[in-house]
């Protein structure tokens, strides 16, 4: 019985791949339905979380080498985007403050605690390097990849609208805004939008996520001591 | 063959000396990206061919989503405190995700128009 929880991932993982690709439709996301059935069976089967995990360790423990692999795509646009790395820079990291801090200070001010603000910090980066961070700095992992989802895929809905009505018109402004804001799932209709902003989402996805590494471990003890002084 | 071989040792010893380091300096930032961060450097500097690692990253970075749903599940163990901090959680995840989209877009719609 072992090898049932793994299957059951991989099996569900590919039909609802094949109906999300099938319909195009935003929110069919396949790994926010994926999580949301396999919840429903092992809760209706009264299965302990613990086995199935266990069963899974061959998928979970490839996600660090995955994490790596993430060099490759930041290498290949990084000769890209050279020329404006300056302007995207600057753009990522004054995102990476605004989404880590605007999260923290509401997240603070509305009462939550350490776990809570710990999860919703890292919201703006792509799932896997969301989660290493929401464990490092003691949230929950599973909280903040849900999170990260759950945003990915209204954003992918509402982004482009949003921007167009504040004024962002540029079209590497909007690639670069829905990359930083709203990761893989932004990345991915930005793609279908237009390919000069897929290209500036792909970057600033990449970009914000090494600079969300590095700025949010030093942020975040800073940020939480400044706020309980007071 | 040799291939899969290649890359997955150099992504591993990546890994590992990233794991290293952060072990080493007792740091709280992620060991794998610290190991990214040194695949990223070795790729710039010529020492590692890009061609050399992508048998195993592509992969690994076509089917990442399958990497962590088994992870993601484990909300199911946290739902009770997702429930009481509903409200606190789409409150600041919404407008962190608004503030970003304007922060990012109208500063480097600015930044590239003064460059003109």
């Amino acid at each position: 019985m072992i090898y049932f929880g793994i299957f059951i991932t991989i099996v569900l993982f590919f039909i609802f791949k094949e109906i999300q690709s099938k319909t195009a439709w935003l929110i069919l996301n396949p790994i926010l339905l994926t999580m949301l059935l396999i919840m429903l069976i092992l809760i209706s089967s009264e299965s302990s979380y613990e086995n199935y995990a266990k069963s899974n360790l061959p998928l979970t423990l490839l996600l660090e080498p995955a994490i790596v692999a993430l060099a490759i795509p930041l290498y290949k646009e990084f000769i890209y985007i050279k020329s404006q790395l300056k302007n995207i820079i600057i753009s990522c990291t004054l995102g990476v403050f605004s989404s880590t801090g605007t999260a923290l200070f509401i997240a603070y001010m509305l009462g939550a605690d350490n776990q809570v603000t710990a999860s919703v910090a890292p919201n703006a980066v792509t799932s896997p390097i969301a989660m290493t961070l929401a464990d490092s700095l003691g949230g929950i992992a599973a909280l903040a990849a849900a999170i990260v989802i759950l945003i990915g895929v209204l954003g992918a809905i509402f982004a482009h609208p949003l921007l167009k009505l504040i004024g962002v018109s540029d079209k590497a402004a909007q690639g670069l805004a829905m990359g930083a804001a709203c990761h893989a799932l932004g990345t991915a209709r930005a793609v279908e939008l237009d390919s000069k902003i897929g290209a500036f989402a792909s970057v600033s996805l990449i970009v914000s996520a090494v600079l969300t590494s590095i700025i949010l471990p030093i942020l975040y003890p800073l940020f939480m001591n400044v706020l309980n002084s007071f | 063959m040799l291939k899969y071989f290649t890359s997955a040792i150099i992504i591993l010893a990546c890994l590992f000396a990233g794991k290293l380091i952060s072990y080493a300096f007792n740091l709280a930032f992620p060991s794998a990206i610290f190991g990214m961060l040194i695949l990223f450097s070795l790729l710039m500097t010529g020492i590692v061919k890009h061609h050399s690692v992508l048998a195993c990253s592509t992969p690994l970075l076509k089917y990442m989503p399958l990497l962590f749903i088994p992870t993601l599940v484990g909300l199911i163990e946290h739902l009770g405190l997702l429930k009481d901090n509903l409200m606190i959680i789409s409150l600041s995840v919404t407008s962190s995700c608004i503030v970003t989209l304007a922060v990012v877009g109208l500063i480097f719609q600015k930044l590239n128009k003064s460059a003109l």
